[in-house]
């Protein structure tokens, strides 16, 4: 997905999931186990751990995710969201997931990039 | 014009200097309570509260040095509370007579707010005295020497009974709260009038409350009212109305904030103490969004909880941070301390932008991630 610009909202998302790659996205995982309230989404090289705010695991490294604003289920890292008007980033990203229905995290492809998006996919939510 | 009429105006203008000082924006109200005065008519004042308008009226009465009477009428208010008690021992013997010392059958200007709220029996005796100066009830009858009554209301009364008794003002004047421009004056001028006249100087005396409420007379607020006017403008903007009445003391609020942080100067760090002057649940939770840039750098040594929860200040976040993590240091090692380090990480990482960490922040993570 190309990701036109980020920027830092006006306050930071509340945080649903988190979110880290390789090494950070290990150690999430492995905070994760055993936990009751958290689900573990593996896609790629990504994880994705989904809760309650209270409850998420922490890694050194880790992206806190949160609902986007005005869509249905579209995490985007707490301290940066995409600029474009959340129906067009909501559209966007359903079409670029195959018109899935579940909850899908959008994630900066770098920490300074401003372009290009990873979309993670969180199968059966 | 005759030299006695020069003379009279000028000394008509100096009251009005006297009765405006310390009133922003509210000359031609008193210049109009003045006309009504002369001409001995009545003036209904429309407005919404707050708005200097009795203040106003007790400045021309305190500037003419007459007998004032002011009421705030609500929908239960009794005749006795305006008028005066019955005399109890005429009445033993079968007479009602008004006892009306100090009442407003006395007085010779009378401010009455919300004056449409008042029942029949209230507004059938104020007309009367409004109409011919005098005060009838019961076998009490008496010239009064009223120079001029000033109603107020939020609004013209559509009711016909109501309507034609709004009649009786022949004065009407339409106030606002004050626009954008002023707001830095008022705030200004209406800080000066609520502060003692003489210096507060010597020994600090009484509880820890009481000495910090002294305190407050001593806090400089200049460097921050910029700040606060900007939080009014703002939450105007926003459809958030702040009274000017409550606009001018909520600076109290942001000065009690700096003594409780210990400072004698007030800084943006206690603008926070604006929210609770919101006057709504809703509008509250709406000023906080709305003021959020604004209250970014809000924080408290004291009030720590209340600063973070009015404003969401990151620096008041961070400070309860640092203090929370200190607290868990004295924990014993454990799998209970390791999930309350683990909550902190979180939190941190959560709220604040990476490469964003306030300074005091900084020590704190890096001893979580060595710790985790």
């Amino acid at each position: 997905v190309t990701v036109l610009h980020w920027a830092a909202p006006a306050r930071p998302l509340t945080a649903t999931a988190a979110a880290g790659s390789g090494s950070v996205g290990a150690a999430l995982a492995h905070r994760a186990t055993g936990r009751v309230g958290l689900l573990v989404h593996r896609a790629g090289d990504w994880i994705v751990v989904v809760g309650e705010s209270e409850h998420l695991p922490w890694a050194d490294g880790v992206t806190y995710l949160g609902e986007l604003p005005g869509t249905n289920r579209v995490l985007v890292p707490v301290h940066r969201v995409p600029t474009a008007p959340p129906d067009v980033v909501h559209a966007a990203v359903r079409r670029a997931a195959g018109g899935v229905g579940g909850t899908i995290a959008l994630l900066p492809a770098t920490a300074s990039s401003d372009g290009e998006g990873v979309l993670v996919v969180l199968p059966g939510r | 014009m005759s030299e006695d009429l020069v003379g009279l105006a000028t000394s008509v203008r100096a009251l009005i200097d006297t009765a405006s000082r310390g009133l922003v924006g509210r000359r031609s109200l008193v210049e109009l309570v003045v006309l009504g005065a002369v001409a001995r008519e009545h003036v209904l004042v429309i407005g919404p509260p707050g708005t200097a308008k009795s203040q106003a009226v007790r400045q021309v009465a305190e500037a003419v040095g007459d007998r004032y009477f002011e009421y705030l009428i609500g929908r239960f208010t009794e005749p006795n509370e305006l008028f005066g008690p019955i005399d109890l021992v005429e009445l033993r013997q079968g007479r009602v007579v008004v006892d009306t010392r100090d009442m407003l059958p006395e007085a010779e200007i009378a401010f009455l707010d919300e004056v449409f709220l008042g029942s029949s029996a209230i507004l059938n005796t104020l007309l009367g005295i409004l109409n011919e100066r005098v005060f009838r009830r019961g076998h009490t009858v008496r010239q009064c020497p009223l120079r001029i009554c000033v109603g107020a209301s939020n609004e013209l009364p559509t009711d016909l009974d109501l309507a034609a008794f709004a009649d009786r003002f022949l004065i009407r004047v339409f106030v606002e709260p004050m626009p954008d421009p002023h707001l830095d004056e008022l705030l200004e001028v209406g800080w000066q009038a609520s502060r003692p006249l003489l210096p507060v100087t010597g020994e600090r005396k009484g509880g820890v409350l009481e000495v910090a409420a002294a305190d407050v007379d001593r806090v400089d607020v200049a460097a921050v009212r910029p700040a606060i006017a900007q939080c009014i403008r703002t939450l105007r903007r926003h459809d958030i109305t702040l009274s000017d009445r409550r606009a001018v003391r909520a600076q109290r609020l942001v000065a009690a904030a700096a003594v409780l942080d210990g400072r004698t100067t007030a800084t943006d760090a206690d603008l926070w103490a604006l929210l609770p002057a919101v006057p709504t649940h809703l509008a509250q939770q709406r000023a906080t969004d709305v003021l959020g840039p604004l209250l970014e750098r809000s924080r408290s040594g004291v009030a720590g909880t209340a600063a973070e929860e009015a404003s969401r200040g990151l620096l008041a976040t961070a400070e309860r941070i640092v203090r929370t993590h200190v607290e868990y240091l004295g924990l014993p090692v454990g799998e209970d301390r390791m999930l309350r380090m683990e909550g902190l990480a979180r939190e941190i990482d959560a709220t604040f932008p990476p490469g964003a960490l306030p300074v005091a922040i900084v020590a704190v993570r890096a001893a979580l991630v060595d710790e985790l």
